[in-house]
């Protein structure tokens, strides 16, 4: 056995190197401190700070590394390594054991945005890409309703957009003569996006209107989860308080991720080419929603200690995609794109369940009235398939991004959007915004189309030799209609202001100070506190 | 929703990278002079030279020298085949290193943006207007293929070697520079200098080039060393070291496509 290992290292160290090697290295080093000026009041529940949006606080206190390998043999063969290493700055300790780990003493996160192996030209005209990638489509600046292979960072603001890297097969080919693209991807394993750690804010949230399609039992569950608002005057009874509905729920919420299996393999399609000097591509994907929905809730626990136990997943759609880009010469070479992705829900439907009443394990439905209302019915488990209100309607729906770009002279960019559906929204059809006050139970909550329409614009300003950068950038919610129920949003304004100056103090060393202001009251898109606060940031970063 | 923007900063300058072979092209190979030319047909050989090559690959390094003294350098590659394809990468400073642009005609460019999952954007032409990096390149540097189209010239006298032609933009055309005053070997046909004049003759700008060498396997000279210096900005100045040169290596098609350009 020795000799073998030894012939076939002699092997190897005799074999001619038949490739040149090409070893590239990138990356940056980077501080990232914030400071929260509009955020909320602290929950009961004790929690870490950092995790709460105080009113003013520091919110953030990262310090990041990034390096980039990029290994070339030859023409044909390049692998690539691409990993960041993110330190919080806050400790995140809950117990005393926690504070004798390091990794809950000062918390840090590595994330592989690449690791990939190409192998180009493979056959004639087809390129193989293997292992961690992002596969970015689209023509669009951001909102990109085409570009569903990677789920979103949504972690943070300031990354807008930053796709997570996952495992892929990817095949390009180059058909001869026609100057066509194919692309074909497959994705084994599904991974969910990244949500922001203000998310729980709204899936913890007793007294958040549910996301039910139908108006009278999002109503009626809405209602019926009004007596667990604790500091309600008829609650100051001590009697009353061993009954539920003076006792505060607590909401438990788990996430069915999908099985790893075949049926669950997401894959996608495109097909691209230039069309009178305009570029043309057509889509397919098949896969699932990077943000999970709710599809069941169990109310279980004791009459003094109810727990609402909810269940999310991931819902599955079909896309159907649509991107042109070009430039227009007679407008002096206006930049345009327009983006339209056609999606094709599997639906999903929230299962309602309690046992606390009677200890049994019963569903929920909501009933029709011969008066117009809704009411809860009780049946045992098995007894008949009970009605489950509908989460995500089978009604396809469409994403769609329109934008143009422009500059001004030398130091002047413009860029505007007009964006149908943000990049968390899901789904035809409307539901209820959380309450402008979140314990105020009289007030109806607003009712707004699941697809919004936002205006996204901005503008870049570069003086001192462009070593200083001015951006302001803007989205604005815009009323939306309904056309299924013809009916437009009750609409409030809301949006987000980003202004930002980065400074080149030296080649490859910005400085950046700006701030990511949230506006709108509580009901709002934006100026829901699960959406994050408004903050102020100072950024530092040298890049190699 | 910067993505765009960020590279609408850089892309135009990129374009620009196109100017410093161009520039550089302008060099001629060596070709005998049989008889003394008109000042158009000196002009026309001028630009026949500029791209004698059918492709090449140029390493430059680009040194802008601001009035603090500071200097910002930028290291790419081109990589050229006829007068429309072109395809730039960006090896240093490290904010953009990686970062790649195509230009696959004159209206059709692509950005490759590593810093965004490696997306390739297609970009508006209007980035031609932007600057780059606060160099003094502009876009005529980039589209100033050709001379002779554009302008009419006259031999204004010699200096030492070299033939000193005015040129003046022809009736109906657009540029810039109405006129410019250009220093031109007549045996060779390179350029070792150009001045870019306003109408009424007030010197706007100066581009100074020197260090030719030939390139090995033609007889294609590029200029080591291409200095551009804006009087309108304080005599603001912008170097083009040429690192290395090859040509006619038989750079195919293939290596000016989006795909090309993703592989980086």
């Amino acid at each position: 056995m020795r000799h073998l290992v030894a012939a076939a290292l002699l092997c190897c160290l005799c074999a001619p190197a038949r490739a040149e090697l090409d070893l590239k290295l990138s990356g940056w080093v980077s501080s990232d401190i914030r400071y929260r000026i509009a955020g909320v009041e602290p929950r009961d529940p004790p929690v870490p700070s950092q995790w709460q949006l105080l009113n003013n606080g520091w919110s953030r206190n990262e310090n990041r590394v990034r390096a980039a390998l990029s290994i070339g043999l030859g023409s044909k063969v390049k692998a690539v390594a691409d990993a960041e290493l993110m330190m919080f700055g806050f400790s995140d300790l809950r117990d005393l054991d926690s504070s004798t780990l390091r990794d809950r003493v000062d918390p840090y996160y590595l994330e592989l945005h690449a690791a990939y192996v190409d192998i180009n030209h493979l056959l004639p005209g087809l390129d193989l890409r293997i292992g961690r990638q992002v596969v970015p489509w689209g023509a669009a600046d951001k909102f990109n309703p085409v570009s569903n292979l990677n789920t979103l960072d949504l972690s943070d603001p300031l990354q807008f957009g930053r796709a997570l890297a996952n495992n892929m097969i990817r095949a390009d080919y180059q058909v001869p003569l026609l100057d066509v693209t194919l692309t074909a991807v497959v994705v084994p394993v599904f991974r969910p996006a990244q949500l922001p750690r203000t998310a729980p804010i709204a899936l913890l949230d007793p007294l958040r209107p549910p996301p039910i399609s139908d108006e009278l039992v999002a109503r009626a569950i809405d209602d019926g989860r009004q007596i667990y608002l604790v500091d309600r005057p008829e609650c100051q009874d001590a009697l009353r308080r061993m009954l539920p509905a003076c006792n505060p729920l607590t909401v438990d919420v788990s996430v069915l991720q999908p099985e790893i299996s075949g049926r669950n393999t997401q894959f996608a399609f495109r097909i691209a080419r230039s069309i009178f000097g305009q570029d043309v591509a057509l889509s397919y994907y098949r896969g699932r929603f990077g943000i999970p929905v709710p599809v069941y809730s169990l109310l279980t626990g004791t009459l003094t200690q109810t727990v609402a136990r909810i269940a999310l997943h991931y819902p599955r759609v079909d896309v159907l995609g649509l991107e042109v880009a070009g430039s227009i010469q007679k407008l002096g070479g206006l930049g345009y794109w327009a983006e339209l992705g056609i999606n094709f829900p599997e639906e999903a439907r929230l299962g309602l369940y309690e046992e606390v009443l009677t200890g049994q394990l019963r569903a929920i439905e909501y009933l029709r009235q011969p008066d117009g209302t809704v009411a809860p019915s009780f049946s045992p488990l098995g007894s008949h398939a009970p009605e489950r209100p509908v989460v995500v309607e089978r009604t396809p729906f469409w994403k769609g991004t329109f934008g143009v770009d422009y500059s001004i002279g030398a130091h002047v960019y413009v860029n505007l959007q007009y964006v149908h559906g943000f990049i968390d929204e899901f789904g035809a059809g409307r539901a209820p915004r959380p309450r402008r006050d979140a314990k105020n139970v009289q007030e109806q909550p607003r009712w707004e189309t699941r697809i919004g329409d936002y205006l996204v614009g901005g503008v870049d300003v570069k003086v001192l030799s462009d070593r200083l950068l001015l951006r302001l950038f803007g989205v604005f919610k815009l009323p939306s209609l309904d056309w299924a129920t013809q009916r437009f949003d009750d609409w409030v304004p809301t949006g987000v202001l980003f202004p930002q100056v980065v400074w080149t103090v030296w080649d490859a060393t910005e400085l950046m100070i700006g701030g990511f202001l949230m506006l709108g009251d509580r009901s709002s898109k934006f100026g829901d506190p699960a959406a994050g606060g408004s903050e102020l940031f100072v950024k530092a970063r040298v890049s190699f | 929703m910067s993505d765009r923007v960020f590279l609408a900063c850089c892309v135009a300058g990129v374009l620009l990278l196109g100017g410093p072979q161009l520039a550089l092209a302008q060099a001629a190979k060596a070709e005998p002079a049989q008889s003394v030319p008109s000042a158009d047909e000196l002009l026309r050989r001028v630009d026949r030279q500029a791209n004698a090559f059918k492709d090449a690959t140029f390493h430059f390094r680009m040194r802008i020298k601001e009035p603090g003294g500071q200097v910002r350098e930028i290291e790419f590659t081109t990589l050229q085949k006829g007068t429309q394809k072109r395809l730039v990468r960006f090896l240093s400073p490290g904010d953009i290193k990686g970062m790649g642009i195509l230009m696959e005609s004159a209206d059709t460019m692509y950005a490759l943006l590593p810093a965004f999952g490696n997306r390739v954007r297609r970009m508006g032409t209007h980035a031609k207007n932007q600057s780059f990096f606060g160099s003094d390149l502009s876009t005529e540097d980039m589209a100033a293929v050709e001379f002779a189209p554009d302008y009419s010239a006259r031999i204004a006298g010699t200096e030492g070697e070299l033939t000193l032609l005015e040129l003046t933009l022809r009736p109906g055309r657009q540029a810039e520079f109405p006129r410019l005053r250009m220093w031109v070997d007549p045996t060779r046909y390179t350029v070792s200098k150009i001045e870019y004049l306003d109408q009424a003759g007030k010197k706007l700008r100066t581009q100074l080039r020197s260090d030719f060498k030939l390139d090995e396997g033609s007889e294609h000279y590029s200029p080591g060393k291409v200095v551009f210096i804006d009087h309108r900005r304080n005599n603001h100045e912008t170097e083009l070291i040429l690192l290395s040169s090859k040509v006619n290596t038989g750079l195919g098609d293939d290596q000016f496509t989006v795909r090309a350009l993703q592989r980086n």
